[in-house]
């Protein structure tokens, strides 16, 4: 079994929170720099990014796993996993139906661009992107889950995760794997949770300075998207540790 | 009523004071920012838990007169820059947004 350090969270310029310089070249850079083999963009509703980031880390030896950060209409932000790029725009499609179309302020909010493969803008996205689904986190769950793909509750123990908005996840909604923003507050989030969850802990850099050394490995047979997600899934003997 | 018969009536800590002399004309009372955005009337007094910055942006987009950040809570600091760069008041209170709203219906707010 393979044991591959992983930061399955991370954001670019096309997050209005984030930092303009979170730029392919610029990330993948300190990602080859801190020994990241797999990663993920996950902006906040929307996948514009992906494909530059694809070009740039495939270039770097890096595994993209197609992801993005969708918030339900709860306000709970979900990390969702995708086998394929075309399962993500398929998501992607879907989400942005369901949100309310808000002009988005730059000077308010924060500027949404997208980028190209060398590190340049291209555009502006924009709708708001920091804006609430009209699907609940079952119906976007759901969403996922029949494209195939997997979902890991964003910051368990931070506002906008599950346990913050929600207070309390039951047996009936319970993920195999959650993020926590913090390894130290893993035991009192655990204690709080239905079954046995294992966790991830990624960066959820929001400018280059957040990009950190790994804190998890993912154990898995080989350095592929499938292999991934199962590890997420927690199925098949593969799994995350955290370090 | 303007913010600062809002100010004087709930006796609430003043955090940042912006154009205390807006017209406040109605009340919303809400944690989700995106039903804020969706829902509140311009001119209202929000009343929240929320203390992310983002409150500060949903806040001037809609036009909101005063925020009024209850249960003992405070704004981070990056919220409170932005309030005083939008000249916008955010209140501090101790009590809950039950109790608050409450003050500001009695007060002729609707």
């Amino acid at each position: 079994m393979l044991e591959v350090p992983g930061d399955l969270h991370l954001h670019s310029c096309l997050s209005p929170c984030a930092d303009i310089t979170m730029l392919p070249g610029e990330v993948t850079e300190r990602l080859v720099a801190r020994g990241i083999r797999v990663a993920s963009l996950t902006d906040h509703n929307a996948a514009c990014n992906v494909p530059a980031f694809q070009r740039v880390f495939q270039r770097d030896g890096i595994l993209l796993v197609p992801g993005m950060e969708a918030t339900t209409a709860e306000e709970v932000h979900l990390l969702c996993y995708f086998e394929t790029t075309g399962a993500l725009w398929k998501f992607g499609r879907r989400l942005l139906a369901s949100y309310p179309r808000i002009v988005n302020d730059p000077e308010r909010f924060g500027y949404q661009l997208v980028c190209n493969d060398r590190d340049e803008f291209v555009g502006q996205f924009p709708f708001l992107l920091s804006v609430a689904s009209l699907l609940s986190l079952e119906e976007l769950r759901g969403l996922v889950e029949q494209l195939g793909g997997v979902v890991v509750p964003s910051h368990l123990d931070r506002r906008f995760g599950l346990l913050y908005q929600l207070g309390m996840v039951t047996s009936d909604m319970e993920f195999p794997t959650y993020e926590i923003a913090h390894k130290a507050n893993v035991e009192k989030i655990a204690a709080q949770l239905p079954g046995h969850p294992q966790f991830v802990s990624n960066s959820d850099a929001h400018n280059l300075d957040s990009i950190s050394p790994p804190r998890y490995v993912l154990e898995i047979e080989e350095l592929s998207v499938h292999e991934v997600l199962m590890a997420l899934r927690h199925e098949n003997g593969r799994g995350a540790r955290l370090l | 009523m303007t913010v600062h018969d809002v100010i004087e009536s709930l006796g609430a800590d003043v955090a940042v004071e912006g154009d205390t002399t807006r017209l406040v004309t109605s009340g919303y009372t809400c944690d989700l920012l995106s039903e804020v955005i969706a829902k509140a009337a311009p001119g209202s007094a929000w009343v929240t838990i929320q203390t992310h910055v983002n409150v500060i942006a949903v806040a001037a987009m809609v036009g909101i007169s005063v925020v009024i950040v209850c249960e003992g809570r405070t704004c981070e600091s990056d919220a409170v820059e932005h309030a005083a760069k939008e000249h916008l008041t955010i209140l501090y209170s101790k009590g809950s947004a039950y109790t608050v709203s409450g003050k500001l219906y009695v007060l002729g707010l609707r």
